[in-house]
């Protein structure tokens, strides 16, 4: 494809209002080959020559890697070949003892069984006899015992891990020759997930252990700027990161779109404009949303403004025919254009596009560019186009579109320490293997001792010889859920479709009644939210209204676990209660207040974490006269919150603040910055680790605005709780700056 | 344009504190409530406000949204006080406790062991590669055992393999034999095996259990003929850390047996045997022939001819059986319940398990009766 000539007739489109900010050329390459240090076994390279396949250089790596002992993590993009160095690792290990076993976990079913399908042809054309099959929840109940007994490749996910775990005498075998753990898309398990999916491994060795197995890892990860550390939370190991990506790659343009360039269009509008576009320039095309209302609407819109061309949306709800049938329609070229959800977005085989369309930021710079790496046939030019929404996020990437080009800044976390998720799991484990509590403390978590004296205390733990076995009469598996929902979880419908889960708390902020979310550059209205039956019914619009919930707040701050200091701040961070009343909400059309009306509603307690700030000057050190106190440290908190995804790649609006000028202990400004779910999810410690670079992010989206007091593109969150008043953009950059230990202003 | 400068000063970590604060310590109670107060998975997953139409069609089915409550202040009023040793005949076994029945239950006339092995062996569709059509074909030109079929030129080999089930006898083989060859009938003609080994061979079994998905168990009757009388003895765990030394205690009670009887034993009793074996690594649970009855009942009784309204062993007991329920029965949902009850009061309200202890011994009593009946009819399915 011509990518300049279709980014011209982008630019001559009637509607065409400046929104490409920013065009990225990055340089294709050629392909690295490399042979492993000693020779594959001879089925493995007879498969190889079979195929016509040479090793990259990152698979080699791998294999002498893997043959040298280690744990491995593969930190190389999308399409790289990632499935054929665990295949070669897996089957290395398999051929030499004629016992041992791989289990593989894949983030979804439909992945997995892609996985499975390509695995078995491996399977019988390198002549391994591991029977690979799923075993998840869509294996039927009479393959399920064959599979113990026979298969040595298992491919399932972490939500049947953590069921079948505590029900494993038939997987003995299975477990006990256990030598393989494959985790592919290891960057997805952060936050709640992540922390989940940690303790079930846990789970996993230690009952493979108690069975005489030390299985060793094998996982996959996008580029994240914390491989080796996320992958050595997830799995317990210090990991050997392969990140030497020798796979070929075409030229690939980028271009940065801001939707906000034409106030009268929604982002999603413009998004399905720019498809139909490229429809009508034959340049075949994939469009990513956020939902699948998001899906349905785009593909509408992309299907009235290009007519003479084949439309289809693609999305998670499908029946596995009919998805099927879309990804075999849009290798051989008869769909000119797909719309989907991120259900695209793995590596299920679609061949490959010309373009790839991203309706708004998909709120990680991984995603992002695993959604862009669905374009580029072999070594052909593509494009992407990464059409910006209208929050503050999407907005500073339409100002620096180089934090997504340098190398990367986001780091996954994990909610480590977490008693909220650690508790359940003790029960688990206590389900498969007595507990001793003075020894695993390192693989249960901290404070076992008192975890299950409390446990013992409510009769669901009894003590004997061997340790604590769980004596409770419910199935403990079934109380805990990995995804992290829980009672007090709230599902927004609309169409019956649920658009997004969230806990009470958020709810009661961004989804009562009369309140109007974006979600993904869609905005949608609640019509009711029923706290009894956890429900919230919304319908999708087409405004550009937003609403702001007004929220009085207290909090209690613990005894900060860990202290520090960034620049002339003092930093704690630990456990805090934070209290909020919804006392109404604010109705917006563009910038100017059009309603307010009053709602009644439960208030909201939150325990969680939280990274708390003092200053150890005296605020007005830091300020001009005119710099209003109390907005400069509101706008200041705001910035530091809307810099948090981009550091811990958690989702905007996971994270909280409060900003006082005297707090309720030493009566000095507080700046406290927690996490919007019960118990943590590790990016407050994340916050912590790394403030300098988040006060840095969080000072160059404020002082890279041009606007006066603040704005919508910089400092203005509709979460706030106070109506975005008062707000001082200027003294906020100072605040900001004072955060650094070397304040970026004088770095530039 | 900001660049990004790492810090490289970065702040100092305080050690972790060894003790748990309060605030911790709270946030640790807070999370073993809600996991108590959580709904099961399952149960969320039911869409909301779908519930009562499903409860309302299968609720005989879905017992876990069944409220404990007022059958344990039934029982609390009618067991109040009441002390086991007064009632039964127990034996302390370190922390365990045996429990011992003398059953007025007579011996079962089961068939004689040339009658069950003549009848056996005239099932030629035990032999593989054998099935309805072939098996009428070869009675038709004068097969009548399988011993005939030694010699037949086709089907002898596996005929002298099927004979070797009874030549050393081998019951566990040819259990398998029966209920994998033949299904339904086989598990039907499985009983007849009662006949091949000596009464007191046979143990009747049943456990009580926590829960149904492998949750522990805490009580396991063994039902057996000991000089003609049946005995009842039941191992009971009085909490769950002894339940290891309950099923070794067990355990030492199967020795000499050679045929297990339950009622969905396959599905549940043995598989959680299996399972809690497994969990405290105490070596494989043997393995035993099994017959269970639940699968014999059903071809019997409900399919071949419409007897019983279900398959239940209550429904077996009243309508087939015609046993007279213990008085204060308690239903087997709430049994879990119950033993939590028993726990948590720290064995003061021993009261409450004399319902666990009658029920169980009355399904083991059950099984001899039915074990007699089924017997009888896989008898008539061989002539």
């Amino acid at each position: 494809v011509n990518v300049e000539g279709t980014l011209d007739r982008l630019r001559s489109g009637p509607d065409y209002r400046g929104q490409i900010v920013h065009i990225e050329t990055l340089s294709g390459r050629p392909a690295t080959f490399r042979d492993p240090a000693a020779p594959l076994g001879e089925p493995l390279q007879r498969y190889l020559d079979a195929k016509r396949l040479s090793l990259y250089l990152h698979q080699a790596d791998a294999i002498d890697a893997w043959r040298g002992g280690d744990d491995i993590l593969l930190a190389t993009r999308t399409a790289s070949g990632k499935s054929l160095a665990f295949a070669l690792c897996v089957s290395e290990s398999l051929l030499e003892s004629r016992d041992a076993t791989a289990l593989l976990l894949y983030p979804t079913k439909a992945l997995a069984h892609d996985q499975v399908n390509s695995l078995r042809a491996f399977d019988s054309a390198v002549g391994l006899g591991a029977r690979p099959a799923a075993y998840d929840g869509d294996t039927p109940q009479g393959a399920r015992s064959r599979i113990r007994r026979d298969s040595r490749i298992i491919v399932s996910n972490f939500y049947g891990l953590h069921e079948y775990l505590p029900q494993a005498q038939g997987l003995q075998r299975f477990l006990s020759n256990l030598e393989v753990i494959v985790i592919d898309e290891a960057h997805r398990y952060r936050g709640i997930l992540g922390a989940h999916a940690e303790r079930v491994l846990r789970r996993l060795l230690r009952l493979a252990a108690s069975l005489g197995a030390r299985p060793r890892f094998i996982l996959a990860s996008a580029t994240i700027a914390n491989p080796g550390e996320h992958a050595k939370a997830l799995s317990g190991r210090d990991v050997n990161v392969i990140d030497s990506d020798g796979s070929a790659q075409g030229e690939r343009t980028v271009a940065i779109w801001d939707s906000m360039a034409d106030p009268n269009r929604s982002a999603a509008r413009q998004a399905a404009a720019i498809a139909a576009n490229l429809a009508r320039q034959h340049v075949p095309t994939l469009v990513f949303t956020g939902s699948r209302v998001g899906t349905e609407l785009v593909a509408r819109w992309t299907a009235q403004m290009a007519p003479d061309r084949k439309v289809s949306p693609y999305r998670g709800g499908y029946s596995p025919a009919e998805r099927r049938s879309i990804e075999a329609d849009l290798r051989d070229g008869r769909l000119d254009v797909v719309v989907s959800t991120n259900a695209l977005e793995l590596g299920i085989d679609i061949g490959s596009l010309d373009a790839v369309v991203l309706t708004g930021y998909p709120g990680t710079i991984a995603s992002t560019w695993q959604q862009i790496g669905r374009a580029g046939r072999a070594q052909e030019p593509s494009l992407g186009v990464l059409v910006a929404g209208d929050d503050p996020l999407d907005q500073y990437l339409v100002r620096r579109p180089h934090i997504l080009f340098s190398s990367p800044i986001e780091a996954a976390a994990i909610a480590i320490n977490n008693p909220e998720i650690m508790v359940g799991h003790v029960l688990c484990a206590a389900a498969e293997l007595p507990v001793d509590a003075s020894a695993e403390e390192p693989t249960l978590g901290p404070h076992l001792a008192e975890v299950v004296v409390e446990l013992e205390g409510d009769g669901l733990l009894a003590s004997s010889a061997a340790g604590y076995s769980y004596s409770g009469t419910f199935r403990p598996a079934s109380r805990v859920r990995i995804d992290g929902r829980t009672r007090e979880t709230v599902e927004i419908r609309a169409n019956e479709e649920l658009i997004e889960e969230m806990e009470q708390p958020r709810a009661l902020k961004h989804a009562h009644e009369g309140a109007i979310f974006l979600h993904r550059g869609q905005a949608y209205r609640v019509l009711l939210l029923d706290l009894e039956r956890h429900l919230a019914i919304a319908e999708a619009v087409e405004v550009r209204e937003h609403t702001e919930a007004l929220v009085s707040r207290d909090y209690e701050l613990g005894d900060g676990e860990l202290s520090g200091s960034a620049g002339k701040w003092s930093m704690c961070a630990g456990d805090v209660v934070i209290r909020e009343w919804i006392t109404g909400y604010r109705l917006f059309a563009g910038n100017e207040m059009v309603g307010q009306r009053e709602l009644d509603l439960p208030p909201i307690e939150l325990y969680t974490r939280a990274v708390w700030l003092r200053p150890t000057v005296p605020l007005g050190e830091l300020l001009e006269r005119d710099h209003d106190p109390l907005g400069s440290l509101h706008a200041a908190e705001h910035a530091l919150i809307h810099a948090m995804p981009l550091l811990s790649m958690c989702d905007r609006g996971d994270a909280g603040g409060i900003s006082v000028l005297a707090d309720r202990y030493a009566r000095i400004p507080l700046i406290v910055l927690y996490d919007g779910y019960t118990g943590g999810t590790g990016i407050t410690e994340l916050a912590f680790e790394r403030i300098d670079e988040l006060a840095t992010i969080a000072w160059d989206m404020v002082s890279s605005c041009d606007c006066e007091s603040g704005c919508p593109r910089c400092v203005y969150d509709r979460s706030c709780g106070s109506g975005n008043e008062p707000m001082n953009r200027l003294g906020a950059v100072r605040i900001l700056a004072s955060l650094q230990v070397r304040p970026a202003a004088s770095v530039l | 344009v900001a660049r990004i400068t790492l810090n490289d000063d970065k702040p100092v970590l305080a050690p972790r504190a060894k003790k748990a604060s309060p605030l911790q310590i709270s946030r640790i109670k807070r999370a073993a409530m809600r996991v108590q107060e959580q709904p099961d998975v399952e149960q969320a997953l039911v869409p909301y406000g779908r519930l009562e139409p499903i409860l309302g069609a299968h609720s005989g089915y879905f017992p876990m949204f069944f409220d404990p409550k007022p059958v344990l202040n039934e029982l609390r009023a009618n067991f109040a006080g009441v002390r086991l040793a007064d009632r039964y005949e127990i034996t302390k076994l370190g922390d365990t406790l045996r429990i011992r029945h003398k059953s007025p239950i007579s011996v079962p006339g089961l068939p004689s062991a040339e009658v069950a092995r003549r009848a056996l062996l005239r099932r030629l569709d035990l032999v593989y590669g054998i099935g309805p059509a072939r098996y009428a074909a070869l009675r038709e030109v004068g097969y009548s055992s399988i011993l005939d079929l030694c010699e037949h030129p086709g089907f002898g080999r596996d005929a002298v393999s099927a004979y070797q089930d009874w030549e050393p006898f081998r019951p566990s083989r040819l259990c398998d034999r029966l209920t994998w060859r033949l299904r339904g009938v086989g598990h039907l003609l499985s009983t007849l095996l009662s006949g091949l080994v000596e009464l007191e061979e046979i143990v009747f079994l049943d456990t009580e259990t926590l829960g149904l998905d492998g949750q522990a168990i805490f009580l396991c009757g063994l039902g057996r003929f000991v000089d003609g009388r049946f005995v009842v003895d039941q191992f009971f765990a009085p909490n769950i850390g002894v339940e290891k030394a309950m099923l070794e205690q067990m355990l030492a009670g199967l020795a000499g047996v050679k045929l297990l009887v339950t009622f969905n034993g396959r599905s549940a009793d043995i598989t959680w045997l299996r399972g809690r074996f497994f969990y405290h690594r105490m070596g494989s649970f043997p393995e035993f022939a099994h017959v269970d009855l639940l699968y014999g009942t059903r071809r019997q009784f409900i399919r071949d001819r419409p007897v019983l309204s279900d398959g239940r062993l209550p429904t077996v007991q009243s309508e087939l059986l015609k046993m007279a329920r213990p008085e204060h029965d308690v239903p087997s949902w709430a049994i879990p319940n119950v033993y939590d009850a028993y726990t948590k009061s720290r064995g003061a309200e021993e009261g409450l398990l004399v319902p666990i202890i009658d029920h169980n011994r009355s399904d083991i009593e059950a099984l001899v009766l039915l074990l007699e009946i089924l017997a009888g009819a896989a008898l008539e399915r061989c002539q």
